[in-house]
């Protein structure tokens, strides 16, 4: 890494505040022709309450408009120099020839001697007011950032060697709206602070390398989401999921999947493209893990000696692929372990469907279980009673080691109130990193914890 | 005017390093990549070494595409678990694969995987290096061989594949549509040829080669390729050149098969396994192709394997059985019965290893024929010595045997054929002498069949000579009267049926790849 950098400060009053930088990153990671990068940033700040025409309103205590622009550069992804060819060796390398063991080193990565910085170009626009006497403040944020130059493993056709590479993909748009509310309620002998914040983020991917999408993984058992131009980051993406075929005639007329035998009882798909047979290009977007937005609210009390805590947050319009229930509590393709009781309701016979969702058991049918498809897609919205904590502090009057004693009793994870049937709505495969968001395999339930506290404080 | 009453300015700025280029292009020290890589002759060795290795992932899964495909081998249905994994094997065998077929996919990663690991080594081997100019010769043959082998396989799986020749070294180099079947077949030639060239022939040093590729496993190559073109006197006049080379038939047949006699002066070119505790090195093929037992003891040595989740496969079908004449001793060196029961969960108990020759099952007692070309003693459990054969010389007499057939030549062709057939049966009594062209072709098909089971010529065999379709058909008929469990998309013996598609990986990711003709997607 190697940087050269450049700043100006400017505050007049602290009511005009003025902030410019540049810097030009040079850093060893990139391809040989891009290492350098140069980003440009600019801030200002207005206290409109000290100007002489706020002054005098006395229901504002205080008002700051702000804005800042700028480019931002990212290095930071998991190998060190992706940008070269690594040299692999070990057992799975080495050969024999006749019985007698010959070392073998060969290239194990597929460099990438044009990768270059990844670039964040952001604006921020907000504004922080307090009122009446600081009772309520309330902040409101705006920001807009593109993303170019996005870093990530891709994949890349075989005849390379290899199945992936490091690689600028392409852009993603960021954009949203951000509240925060705080406000003292109470102030008497009982006291009542809140915080309410909500948040409502979108984001769009503008443009990706050939073909414009990326899927999770080459097989469709496997291939739950795919980014895509002109959707989100990490859309659900399977077969639409149309009942069990009813009996004959209804298979006898409708679209089937050209290997999985259909029969009446196994899944019906819908033939998206309208080609007459179900595959892999009857696969369509079945779903969204991005929330339509994130809440979450803070209450503070205080009486007396005792006081008491509840945080809750949630997010709202988001949806969850159920694929640890699927793919192995219900799939009856091969035994994964234990099923759900519920697939005892499975389809018998065309008199006894059953619940008309889990396919009959018979050989050659059952491949089709294992498919993503739009069953799977669940409404993931969910409000969540986080922690509760309730304190009580020991009045001390006149002690002359301990300042205080404060016991407490607090839980996690009291309440979860969603419509999600799987262990944990808060589920994310690979983190929020966009990719893989909202997908549930293996994940661990939720535990709910309850713990106690003494805490001490001394002179 | 209003005073101003503070201002501050904060400017700072850092050093500028004169030498800024140098300093951020080094490459890592502590790492091996490939800016201080191909240097040395070790260090083209050690890749050369690595790009045979990937011939074991081939030859691993090779035999699904290949004797699977034909009528000479089958599976044991598993009924207990018919998942993906399993299906994607059953459906190359029962001839309704398609382009999600995760066999297929591993195959043709595979080749890809050799190819560019060649591509590499051939690219660096041009740049400014410490290699003297033998080393440079030989290790440029061998890469050159490895490279047409794997093309080779490749186009007559796939069709014309994209035509990779040099390193990948930006994304779009890898997107590349499909060239032509001719264009890949020319680069094949080209390579073989050049191989040949630089190639010396094989040393035997007590009776073995080390295993590397020679001279004669690049003319061996280039003379398949030739009769696949049906480019017959091409074929004869690089096939008669192998003799000159120090390839003989061994005594016995199966001799052949022994690991006692691994790269002997029968063998032209295998793939190399050496069994031992350390592993990676090692090869397992018997344990794929015994029955799914709790224990293999009795047929191996009396070491105890659980193949129950791994064996199964590669299975003789009576049709091949059939096909070996009275007093042969091919068959039962090439094929040993398992004996026992099978329980409730269709695995089977072994209570006797038998010969295959007049086998009768004991009463209550179901016999399960199995390769045994690749049964040779073993002392740790699924680690086996064998390699693995790709050409040997009585491949070579049959080729040319078929050659000279094919050019009106039925003396020199029953020469050929009848010196396989003299070491199979022991003496001369069983020689065919007819020199019918088609009944010669007839039977040279036959011997081909009967001497290279379980070897993987059966595939190429039927689909170069144009049989493929006619001997499948009739084969599916039988099959399907023995096979109640087959589905009704099984057996679509089409002629599109002859390559397999384009995984669907391929030409998802690369709109240019387009998916070959038949297939759906």
């Amino acid at each position: 890494m190697l940087s050269t950098i450049a700043r100006i400060d400017y505050n007049y009053k602290e009511k005009y505040i003025l902030q410019l930088s540049a810097r030009d990153d040079g850093s060893s990671r990139f391809g040989t022709d891009n290492k350098y990068g140069f980003f440009p940033t600019a801030s200002a700040g207005w206290v409109a309450s000290d100007e002489d025409f706020l002054k005098d309103v006395k229901q504002i205590n205080f008002l700051k408009i702000r804005a800042s622009f700028g480019l931002t550069g990212n290095n930071f992804f998991s190998s060190n120099y992706p940008s070269l060819s690594q040299i692999g060796s070990g057992t799975a390398y080495n050969y024999t020839f006749n019985n007698v063991l010959q070392q073998g080193e060969i290239n194990s990565t597929l460099g990438n001697s044009q990768l270059r910085w990844e670039r964040n170009k952001q604006l921020d626009i907000g504004f922080d007011i307090s009122l009446l006497n600081n009772r309520i403040n309330f902040t409101y944020d705006y920001y807009h950032k593109i993303t170019d130059g996005l870093i990530q493993a891709m994949p890349v056709p075989y005849n390379s060697g290899f199945t992936s590479i490091v690689y600028n993909t392409g852009a993603i748009k960021f954009w949203g709206n951000e509240f925060t509310l705080n406000t003292t309620n109470l102030t008497g002998v009982l006291k009542w602070t809140s915080n309410f914040n909500i948040s409502f983020n979108r984001n769009l991917v503008t443009s990706l390398v050939s073909p414009g999408y990326i899927v999770r993984n080459n097989t469709i058992s496997s291939d739950y989401d795919r980014t895509e131009v002109g959707h989100p980051l990490g859309m659900f993406y399977g077969f639409v999921f149309e009942g069990l075929y009813k009996n004959a005639a209804d298979v006898a007329n409708s679209p089937k999947e050209t290997l999985a035998t259909a029969a009446p009882g196994t899944i019906k798909f819908k033939d998206v493209n309208g080609d007459g047979v179900i595959n892999n290009n009857d696969r369509t977007f079945i779903g969204n893990p991005n929330p339509k937005f994130e809440y979450g609210f803070t209450n503070n009390f205080t009486y007396k000696h005792f006081d008491l805590n509840i945080t809750m947050s949630g997010t709202y319009g988001n949806q969850i692929l159920n694929a640890d229930k699927w793919a192995y509590l219900t799939n009856l393709d091969g035994a994964r372990g234990g099923l759900l009781a519920a697939v005892a309701d499975r389809w018998r016979s065309e008199a006894d469907p059953g619940a008309g969702i889990y396919p009959r058991t018979e050989t050659g049918t059952t491949s089709l279980g294992r498919d993503v498809e739009s069953q799977w897609v669940e409404n993931g919205s969910y409000l969540a009673v986080k922690n509760i904590n309730l304190g009580y502090t020991l009045p001390l009057k006149g002690n002359t080691t301990l300042r205080n004693i404060r016991v407490s009793v607090s839980m996690d994870n009291i309440l979860f109130i969603t419509k999600y049937s799987g262990l944990n709505p808060e589920v994310s495969l690979n983190g929020l990193n966009g990719y893989g968001e909202g997908i549930d395999e293996n994940s661990y339930p939720i535990y709910r914890t309850a713990s106690v506290g003494v805490s001490a404080s001394f002179k | 005017m209003k005073k101003i009453q503070y201002i501050a300015i904060v400017f700072v700025l850092m050093t500028v390093a004169s030498c800024k280029k140098a300093f951020l292009d080094t490459a890592p020290p502590d790492q091996v990549s490939e800016a201080n890589f191909y240097q040395t002759t070790t260090q083209f060795r050690q890749a050369l070494a690595s790009t045979y290795v990937t011939l074991r992932a081939v030859f691993n899964e090779d035999f699904y595409m290949t004797e699977m495909r034909s009528d000479n081998t089958d599976y044991d249905y598993y009924p207990v678990n018919v998942g993906t994994a399993y299906l994607a094997r059953y459906q190359l065998h029962d001839w309704n694969d398609d382009a999600n077929n995760s066999y297929l996919d591993d195959e043709y990663r595979y080749f890809y995987v050799g190819i560019a690991r060649c591509n590499t080594i051939l690219d660096h081997l041009q740049d400014p290096n410490q290699v003297d100019a033998a080393d440079k010769t030989e290790i440029q043959g061998e890469t050159e061989f490895l490279r047409a082998l794997y093309y080779f396989r490749a186009v007559r799986y796939f069709g014309g594949v994209p035509l990779s020749l040099h390193e990948v070294t930006t994304s779009s180099d890898a997107y590349i549509p499909r060239a032509s079947t001719d264009d890949v077949y020319k680069q094949i030639i080209a390579d073989a040829t050049d191989a040949i060239a630089k190639l010396p022939a094989a040393t035997f040093t007590k009776g073995a080669q080390t295993g590397a590729a020679t001279k004669g496993a690049a003319t061996m190559l280039l003379a398949d390729v030739y009769m696949t073109q049906k480019s017959y006197a091409a074929a004869e006049t690089l096939l008669k050149t192998l003799s000159g080379m120090g390839y003989s038939l061994l005594p016995t047949y199966s001799a052949v098969f022994s690991t006692a006699n691994k790269n002997s002066v029968e063998s032209i070119f295998e793939v190399q396994y050496t069994a031992g505790a350390a592993g990676g090195q090692q090869s397992n093929f018997i344990y794929l192709f015994l029955p799914r037992t709790t224990s293999t003891a009795l047929i191996t040595s009396n070491v105890v394997t659980n193949n129950t989740s791994t064996g199964g496969w590669n299975v003789p079908t009576q049709d091949l059985i059939n096909a070996y004449e009275p007093g042969d001793t091919r068959l039962d060196a090439s094929i040993g019965v398992a004996e026992g029961t099978y329980d409730a969960s269709d695995n089977m108990t072994i209570t006797a290893y038998k010969s295959i020759v007049n086998y009768t099952p004991a009463a209550g007692k179901v016999g399960r024929a199995f390769d045994k070309k690749v049964l040779n003693p073993v002392t740790i459990a699924n680690n086996t010595d064998d390699d693995w054969p790709i050409y040997r010389y009585a491949d070579a007499l049959l080729l040319l045997a078929e050659a000279q057939n094919e050019q009106g030549e039925s003396g020199n062709a029953l020469l050929n054929l009848n010196t396989v057939r003299q070491r199979a049966f022991g003496n001369a009594l069983h020689n065919i002498t007819t020199t019918d062209q088609t009944t010669l072709r007839a039977d040279i098909a036959h011997e081909r069949r009967v001497e290279l089971a379980f070897e993987n010529h059966r595939w190429f065999d039927l689909v170069r000579t144009g049989t493929a379709i006619p001997v499948m058909t009739a084969f599916a008929k039988q099959i399907k009267l023995i096979h109640t469990y087959l589905t009704a998309s099984a057996y679509d013996v089409e002629a599109y049926r002859l390559i397999y598609p384009i995984p669907f990986s391929q030409t998802s990711l690369n709109p240019q790849i387009k998916e070959n003709p038949g297939y759906s997607f």
